[in-house]
């Protein structure tokens, strides 16, 4: 079920209602709920795959209880690798099963060997790179004792397939999450206001600047050889904020939807595109992700202790199997490694750290010199989406070959005004609220309550000016 | 809890009070931007007293040439007329009742004496043509009504079609009163409405060979060019379009819309009460059993059955064609010229 259907929109009322007034005496049957509807949602878009996550959630429950008791440690470590097995197994085989067969023919090939073997027509199950993550992080943490194992079944299948955030994050670590499903919820006012700002403006995000920029974003990239410069750098920009109003749209939405039910879910994007750096950029951009791959495997790897080739070897890694997660094709490696490129310097010179507080805060307009970092980080991330957007990797360096041409002082073939406009006015209310969680956060102390209510007014008529197109958020896919 | 859920209540009444407003404002056809340039033309070169109107899909919009009906009409006949083509694409039945309807009760209609509605069947709504303003900007309750009492009689829709079909409408039409999905177009295209629209002769009437030449849209024109290549690659098509047409011939029955026919002839009614004649237009290559039975009831004076292949050969002729369903601009000519002989034919008998 898509955030932005009409499904959605029908379903949520009935789970919302049911939650708090036939379900909300009864803290098993809150759960219990929430995994019947997190498997009607998932089931929605294709109900085999439900299995997969059924069994994941078995293997992992199981695994959990077993470590509780299992004092040997070597058996424990069994029990560990157990759980990754099958979990990234499941994820290796359903994502980059055809990406390494067909390296594997290729690199064969180009010995002078000839393999046969066939590609599968694989089905990616959606949300597979979250989910699995999510449960991952239980058995590791309960593997180093940093959490007790649940006994209640129920609570923890409701961890894995909580609805909100199943098939596209954040990817919350069982720590913070898991506890919640124990506890008794009660209705809070505040937190559910503030949870239907937050699915407006990821609504906003989503259906209005994402869906019209994808429109632009993929006719120029589609056709990249028909276009001059300055349109395939325009393409590149739509791009950029089409990738962030989808995915931090879609982490409104569930963030938004979680605090409805009474739970809280970590933020996952900090305003990125006013990043004076790239360090800050990553501290900023798809946070639940870059956490995980921080807490289990940057850490465990040394993280940035040690000598000087480790720390590079350490960022290659992190950098390289972030991109890798992102899909099975080379242009997600490429981009990976340019992102660790971006960052080494800054972390060579211990500068990595310098930008730890919101930009300007306090103020309404940056400085100059906050001005000209933050385009220039803008400015690599846009190259870097290039890699990252492209079909391969001799399609984004055509691209490249494209921009790099005198056609770039032309003037656009395709110069979207009305779209112009949309994202900077989008982008001056990030600017305005980017020391808040989300970028229509008002503080109803200081501001007039007809002011709020004009603004949500406008927003969801602009949310429903451009609803209907139905499509699908691009993160679905890794 | 309660005030929540007041918050909520009063966001969304709030947001359909100013829906209603804005849905007030509007022009009945804001929604077809090929029907709406058109009458915008029209409202501005009304001086231009065109009489008669085409209304209807694309096998309206892309084969009828009023300069050619008007011409051919008025050689023959001692009454005048000039005609302006309404029709636009995918305006099935019931959006084209729709806007006839409202076309009646609006300033253009004064000078109107002669009506021309495509003969349809009423469109079942596929999933196609769902979440798309063209589809929802028309939608109220009346037609929610008249669709559904014509689906529910159709003894030849299985169970599932027909909820299909009625959820399909029943979500259009809630689309239409919350202005979901509408004015996004408007707002991103400032070309949404567009004088191309009417064509080369700015008479509403545009042959696809044209559009197909001139387009700058390159969608369009790879749409266009793999409807031209499928009857190039078989011309068998045509053939056995032909053949199941003459089968419908054969096999007229009792077997009708009676809901749709009730709607005709309150149509009929309101024209008839304006002094306008109405006829609806059975087209080429159009339709199916069920629609040439309908045809059957329609009083003489209302109807011109354009459709028979054994008294219109050339009409399915592959010379004459630019699909399987529509004419090209040769087709759309002979089309026209044999339609005003048809008309002058009706026009003749006494009302």
């Amino acid at each position: 079920m898509l955030f932005n259907s009409i499904d959605f929109g029908i379903f949520l009322p009935i789970v919302f209602l049911l939650y708090w007034f036939v379900a909300n005496k009864n803290l098993k049957l809150q759960n219990f709920l929430i995994v019947a509807a997190s498997y009607l949602f998932y089931g929605w878009w294709d109900w085999r795959f439900l299995s997969l996550i059924l069994f994941s959630t078995i293997i992992d429950y199981t695994v959990g209880r077993k470590l509780r008791t299992e004092e040997n440690q070597n058996k424990r470590k069994i029990l560990l690798w157990i759980s990754i097995i099958v979990n990234l197994g499941f994820l290796g085989f359903f994502k980059y099963y055809n990406f390494f067969l067909d390296n594997f023919i290729t690199a064969f090939s180009f010995f002078g060997a000839e393999i046969k073997a066939n590609s599968l027509h694989i089905i990616l199950p959606v949300g597979i790179s979250f989910y699995t993550f999510q449960t991952l992080s239980y058995s590791i943490d309960v593997y180093k004792r940093k959490l007790e194992p649940t006994k209640d079944f129920i609570a923890f299948s409701a961890f894995v397939c909580f609805f909100p955030q199943l098939v596209a994050g954040p990817i919350e670590r069982a720590t913070h999450l898991l506890p919640q499903f124990n506890k008794k919820r009660t209705f809070d006012h505040l937190k559910a206001v503030d949870g239907m700002r937050q699915i407006l403006w990821g609504l906003f995000k989503k259906i209005v600047i994402a869906d019209n920029c994808a429109e632009y974003a993929n006719l120029i990239f589609n056709n990249s050889n028909d276009y001059s410069g300055s349109t395939l750098v325009l393409g590149a920009l739509f791009f950029t904020f089409q990738i962030y109003g989808d995915f931090s749209g879609y982490s409104d939405i569930a963030i938004g939807t979680s605090r409805l039910f009474g739970f809280d879910l970590m933020k996952n994007f900090n305003y990125p595109y006013f990043s004076r750096d790239i360090a800050e950029f990553w501290r900023r951009w798809h946070i639940s992700l870059s956490t995980w791959f921080r807490d289990y495997l940057y850490i465990p790897l040394g993280g940035s202790r040690g000598v000087t080739w480790m720390k590079i070897r350490n960022t290659f890694i992190i950098f390289i199997v972030s991109g890798f997660w992102h899909g099975a094709n080379w242009t997600f490696i490429v981009w990976g490694t340019l992102n660790a490129i971006y960052f080494l310097p800054l972390l060579l010179t211990n500068n990595n750290r310098n930008n730890i507080e919101t930009v300007a805060k306090g103020k309404y307009l940056p400085t100059i010199k906050e001005a000209f970092l933050m385009l220039m980080t803008f400015g690599l991330t846009v190259f870097s989406w290039i890699f990252f957007r492209a079909e391969n990797i001799t399609h984004a360096f055509q691209y490249l070959k494209g921009i790099f041409h005198y056609s770039i002082f032309s003037i656009p073939e395709i110069l979207p005004i009305p779209i112009l406009i949309l994202i900077t006015l989008f982008m001056s209310m990030e600017w305005f609220f980017r020391d808040k969680q989300f970028g229509l956060q008002f503080d109803n102390a200081k501001t007039n309550k007809v002011i709020r209510w004009s603004f949500y007014l406008i927003i969801s008529f602009t949310i429903a000016a451009f609803f209907g197109k139905g499509s699908s958020f691009i993160y679905f896919q890794f | 809890m309660k005030s929540f859920i007041t918050k909520i209540v009063l966001l969304f009444f709030l947001y359909c009070t100013l829906s209603f407003v804005i849905s007030y404002f509007t022009p009945y056809h804001w929604g077809n931007p090929w029907f709406s340039s058109k009458v915008q033309f029209l409202e501005k070169n009304i001086e231009s007293e065109c009489n008669s109107f085409f209304f209807g899909s694309s096998r309206i919009y892309r084969q009828i040439d009023p300069v050619v009906f008007d011409s051919t009409f008025n050689t023959i006949s001692k009454e005048k007329i000039k005609s302006f083509n309404l029709g636009a694409p995918a305006t099935f039945n019931p959006q084209s009742y729709y806007l006839f309807e409202a076309f009646l009760n609006s300033e253009l209609s004064k000078h109107a004496k002669y009506c021309f509605i495509e003969l349809m069947d009423v469109d079942l709504l596929n999933d196609y043509f769902m979440h798309e303003e063209r589809t929802s900007y028309w939608q109220n309750y009346s037609d929610l009504l008249f669709v559904g009492k014509s689906i529910y009689s159709n003894t030849e829709l299985g169970f599932s079609k027909k909820m299909k079909s009625g959820l399909n409408y029943s979500v259009s039409y809630i689309e239409n009163i919350l202005h979901l999905g509408h004015f996004g177009n408007q707002i991103l295209n400032p070309n949404y409405y567009d004088d191309k629209y009417l064509g080369t002769q700015k008479d509403g009437y545009f042959a696809l060979d044209f559009d197909y030449q001139t387009t700058k849209n390159k969608t369009l024109k790879m749409h266009l060019y793999d409807r031209k290549q499928r009857i190039l690659k078989k011309p068998e098509l045509i053939k056995n379009r032909k053949k199941d047409i003459v089968n419908y011939y054969n096999n007229i029955s009792n077997n009708y819309d009676k809901i749709n026919l009730n709607r005709i002839l309150e149509l009929k009614q309101k024209c008839n009460k304006k002094g306008i004649q109405l006829i609806f237009i059975l087209s080429p290559r159009n339709g199916s059993q069920k629609l040439l039975n309908l045809s059957q009831k329609i009083p003489e004076d209302n109807l011109i059955d354009m459709s028979n292949p054994l008294k219109n050969d050339l009409l399915y002729n592959y010379e004459n064609s630019f699909d399987i369903g529509h004419l090209n601009s040769k087709g759309s000519y002979l089309y026209s010229k044999m339609l005003a002989i048809e008309f002058e034919k009706k026009v003749q008998t006494p009302q």
